[in-house]
């Protein structure tokens, strides 16, 4: 019987005293874990847009940033894959405004090629043909007429891969890219004059809310499609007056032709006399429902820290 | 269905688990000296194999995720495994004469092999869903079997051929290995297989 | 004492004699640093475990050891595998599910069972240094050879070290790629296996 005890005792004890350890452990390398992963993301990204003076923000996680300048968007980074010959190639690629690539990077995480060949594809030499290309000219020469890049001797399939996976990538994120490079800060100068006119106006909230008489202008965001959009609304007596959306010529970082709709359309005028709660009645865009809904919900919700910055 | 070929053709072949993985050593070269012991063998760890993977994939689906214990499951498995190991051997001494007499002997090496809570890693590694992850087992467990048939039948030959005496024995056996892992690296790229 | 120790590394040579735990030995070495750290790892794991279990075989019920010797490697096995992850994290994805898999190594276990559990700690620690240190010689040996002929380079360390180039660069550009694939592995520990009883005989 006392043996019977014992033996339960020290099951009990290995139950417990284990599984106490491996939560302490799995508690103290849990957030070095997450934090390494975030390092060696950025660090990525910084290698194929080395500049200090800029900052990514995620589009897609993982797979879709756009780099900020001065508050403007001057690129992507997208990262896209594709089988190789034994492995998934992985390349991470940087896109300048005008979509030609700046520089890629294939991830040697999980790329397992043969070694001496299609390892090879993480060659500086092999990586650096593609700076400036576009996408008519991502491919092998052997492939096509206006290819402009060399395979990797004897591994063509591995060398076929990087670049289909680079081409790809660019067909499919391109329409992220910023089709200008002036400010936000530009538009939004602009746009609060022509609202102002030569009234004067009385800040509450810095960069955010403005009173004049009766009249009270808020600056707000909406994620749209592909990034923020900015909106400048005047008010009176809880009824829009104006509605100013950030142009694409303006840092209106939305997909050319699509989410511009918005602005060739003159979404804004929709809004004009409307009080807050008929909003959601508006009709959006036809393709560019994102867009419409980004502008909607950035009116909301200025309008709300607009009321909380009004009784303050 | 596609997809659930081309884990089979991996699991089999590409990356067959013995020669390519190096998955489940110690059986392969513990046993296969003769064919008889290397065919039960085989047929022995296809069975635990797909049995454990079952086991851990709910084990870990609906338990050690749900209550966020993900941190114990290396823990976890290999008491599974072993039990369920230890559990098969009662249960066919008593009830499956036949069964234990041709797996019997095997079973207690199965609990250290490393194909069986290998698989079972390597299933949650790759986020593979319960029928993946079945195919993935009974194909890695018949890349096991033909492994280990074939050395079988090589290492039967070569207790006849002259070797050099320091090669005797496992040195020969490895490199009988390496050559057949060489035909097997032929399979590599194979429909674009990898993993 | 260091009678133990040095048993541990040539006479009780888990590779080379006993021939337990291939797998790791022949999937991870691929290069010297990748060899160094899957030893350390079992290493650290043998010695904690071969401690622990020493120090408390008077309490361990005889007919429930084996269920405790596994919770308790396990145990420490997923403690290298957190840590490996979270410090070394290039390191962790070379070695993959071959960490975590150190639970299965026999040689643990079979340290355990065979002489951890009747000797007391002090012995009980040497023979782990020792062991451990077998392994891993042979493991840094492997991944030095198979690195040097397969790549042509030496003890390279990812993101820190790019490795001493032990032949010029006409060898680099054509080495002997086999020896880092599979096959190669297979060939290494053979050869090695073979030179030893070679030795061993005389």
């Amino acid at each position: 019987m006392k043996k019977r005890v014992r033996q339960v005792l020290v099951l009990f004890l290995v139950g417990i005293i284990s599984p106490f350890l491996l939560s302490f452990v799995y508690r103290e390398t849990k957030p070095v874990i997450e934090r390494t992963k975030k390092e060696q993301l950025n660090k990525s990204l910084q290698e194929v847009f080395p500049d200090s003076l800029i900052r990514f923000e995620t589009v897609k996680n993982d797979t879709l940033w756009r780099i900020y300048k001065n508050d403007s968007c001057v690129g992507i980074i997208y990262r896209s894959s594709k089988k190789g010959y034994t492995s998934v190639i992985r390349p991470i690629v940087s896109v300048d405004s005008r979509g030609k690539i700046i520089r890629l990077k294939i991830q040697k995480e999980g790329l397992s090629e043969t070694p001496g060949l299609g390892m090879n594809v993480t060659e500086d030499w092999f990586q650096e043909q593609f700076r400036g290309l576009s996408e008519d000219e991502l491919w092998l020469k052997k492939d096509r007429e206006e290819g402009k890049l060399d395979a990797i001797t004897s591994a063509t399939i591995s060398s076929r891969a990087v670049v289909s996976a680079v081409r790809e990538g660019l067909k499919n994120f391109k329409k992220y890219i910023p089709s200008s490079s002036s400010t936000h800060n530009e538009w939004f100068r602009n746009a609060l004059e022509s609202l102002l006119g030569n009234s004067r106006m009385e800040v509450i909230i810095q960069g955010k809310l403005w009173k004049g008489g009766d009249r009270y202008i808020y600056l707000s965001q909406g994620e749209g499609f592909a990034s923020m959009i900015g909106v400048l609304v005047s008010i009176r007596n809880d009824t829009i007056q104006e509605v100013h959306i950030q142009f694409p010529e303006e840092g209106f970082c939305e997909t050319p032709g699509y989410g511009s709709r918005v602005i060739d359309e003159e979404f804004d005028k929709r809004f004009k006399g409307k009080a807050i709660q008929d909003i959601d009645g508006i009709d959006a865009i036809s393709g560019a429902t994102i867009t419409s809904n980004a502008v909607k919900n950035a009116i909301k919700t200025g309008y709300k820290e607009f009321i909380q910055g009004r009784n303050r | 269905m596609d997809n659930l070929f081309l884990i089979f053709l991996s699991a089999f072949l590409v990356n067959n688990i013995i020669l390519m993985r190096f998955l489940g050593l110690c059986p392969f070269f513990g046993v296969s000296s003769r064919m008889e012991t290397a065919v039960p063998m085989g047929m022995s760890v296809i069975f635990v194999m797909t049995l454990s993977t079952i086991i851990t994939w709910f084990l870990y689906q609906f338990v050690l995720v749900p209550l966020d214990l993900i941190y114990l499951r290396t823990v976890v498995f290999i008491l599974v495994i072993a039990s369920l190991v230890q559990f098969l051997e009662l249960f066919f001494k008593k009830q499956i004469p036949a069964l234990y007499s041709a797996m019997g002997i095997f079973l207690p090496l199965i609990t250290t092999n490393c194909a069986i809570l290998g698989v079972a890693f390597l299933n949650i590694d790759n986020n593979f869903g319960l029928l993946s992850s079945l195919v993935f087992a009974i194909s890695s467990g018949l890349g096991f079997l033909l492994a280990i048939t074939l050395i079988g039948s090589i290492r039967e030959r070569l207790e006849n051929a002259p070797i050099p005496d320091s090669l005797k024995g496992l040195p020969i056996s490895f490199i009988a290995a390496a050559l057949m892992g060489l035909a097997f690296l032929g399979f590599s790229g194979f429909m674009g297989l990898s993993l | 004492m260091s009678r133990t120790f040095i048993d541990g590394i040539i006479k009780n040579n888990l590779i080379l004699v006993l021939a337990i735990g291939l797998c790791p030995t022949l999937a991870v070495t691929t290069s010297a640093y990748n060899g160094l750290g899957m030893g350390l790892a079992a290493t650290f794991v043998l010695i904690f475990s071969n401690l622990i279990i020493s120090a408390f075989r008077n309490i361990i019920p005889d007919n429930l050891r084996i269920p405790i010797f596994i919770v308790i490697i396990a145990t420490f096995v997923t403690v290298v595998d957190y840590t490996l992850k979270a410090y070394v994290p290039f390191l962790s994805v070379q070695l993959g599910v071959f960490v975590p898999l150190i639970v299965v190594n026999c040689g643990i276990l079979g340290r355990a069972e065979g002489f951890a559990y009747d000797h007391s700690p002090g012995y009980a620690l040497m023979d782990g240094l020792g062991i451990g240190l077998g392994f891993t010689i042979i493991l840094f040996v492997m991944g030095t050879i198979r690195e040097i002929l397969g790549q042509g380079i030496w003890l390279k360390i990812p993101g820190m070290f790019s490795g001493f180039k032990v032949f010029g660069e006409a060898f680099t550009n054509s080495s002997v790629i086999l020896m880092i694939l599979p096959p190669g592995g297979f060939l290494t520990i053979a050869l090695l296996m073979g030179i030893f009883n070679l030795f061993r005989r005389k």
